[in-house]
């Protein structure tokens, strides 16, 4: 199985993976899951309304919160700005008022 | 309900037919659950979170896209990623506990050498387990599932000789583990 790799130590090393694969195989059998676990599941499965799984990892919620706060603050600086505006509108417009009038030349 | 491919069976799942997601169901359970099975090491976190993957799975047809990524490695790569979770959620366990089922000997096996078969299992397991999970993953696929490394890749999101040097690295690193002198058991008199 090992064929292909070109070991520089030796051929003892690819004996000695080659029996390490040999636990491996040893092992690792296919595990069934039991008869009445896999019928129960497909039953629930196939037959109950599909249910809602909470899902502690999503960042759904996080994105949501995010978004709503980005635009409440972009509300309150689009907000902020228009009323500073309107403060130097409002002192303006006193001098634009205050014209001075020359008194009238005397004939 | 007739053979129909999975192509079919996921078309119809996805338009919400149960069935056909049933019959998509009955065709992976054994692998999938075999693959979470030798993760977790027992029998009771291996049907909780093969019942999850297969709820997600449900759930998410619709995210399924057919890009050349066979059903199975998208359901593999579900399972993976709620057995990191399970990991994460259990990391106050100092073991992972293995079932004595996982053990299975031909009849006929002279008794001793069936313990020290059982013990030299139980040492690999221990030490796969510590293997990081995408080792794991891999040499799970290769003698659980039989998989080629073509499969692999596809199922861990690497090309084949990435699988094949992977491996091979794994290989090696479980003999240098192996080989690591291990501490004397406490014999109680």
């Amino acid at each position: 199985m090992l064929d292909w790799i070109r070991l520089p130590w030796g051929n003892s090393d690819i004996d000695e993976l080659d029996g390490l694969e040999s636990s491996l195989e040893a092992v690792f059998r296919p595990v069934e899951p039991s008869p009445e676990f896999v019928h129960d599941l497909r039953r629930r499965l196939t037959n109950f309304p599909i249910p809602v799984i909470p899902d502690p990892d999503s960042k759904i919620p996080l994105y949501i919160a995010l978004a709503i706060a980005s635009l409440l603050s972009g509300v309150a600086i689009v907000g902020f700005i228009i009323w500073i505006i309107l403060l130097l509108v409002g002192r303006l417009q006193p001098h634009e008022k205050r014209v001075i009038t020359s008194p009238p030349l005397a004939s | 309900m007739p053979e129909i491919s999975d192509e079919m069976a996921l078309s119809l799942s996805a338009q919400g037919d149960k069935q056909a997601f049933g019959s998509l169901y009955e065709r992976y359970v054994s692998r999938i659950y075999s693959y979470i099975y030798y993760r977790t090491g027992n029998q009771h976190d291996a049907e909780d979170l093969t019942a999850r993957v297969f709820y997600r799975a449900m759930h998410h047809i619709n995210n399924y896209q057919q890009r050349g990524l066979p059903f199975s490695a998208w359901l593999y790569r579900i399972a993976h990623n709620l057995v990191a979770n399970w990991h994460r959620d259990n990391s106050r366990r100092p073991e992972v506990s293995l079932d004595e089922c996982l053990w299975l000997h031909q009849p006929g096996e002279h008794p001793e050498g069936m313990l020290l078969q059982t013990e030299e299992n139980e040492n690999l397991m221990k030490v796969l387990h510590k293997l990081p999970p995408d080792r794991q993953q891999l040499l799970i696929l290769k003698f659980v599932e039989h998989l080629s490394n073509a499969e692999i890749g596809q199922i861990m999101g690497r090309t084949e000789g990435a699988v094949k040097s992977l491996y091979h690295r794994t290989l090696l690193a479980l003999r240098d583990e192996m080989e690591q002198p291990k501490p004397a058991k406490n014999l109680s008199s």
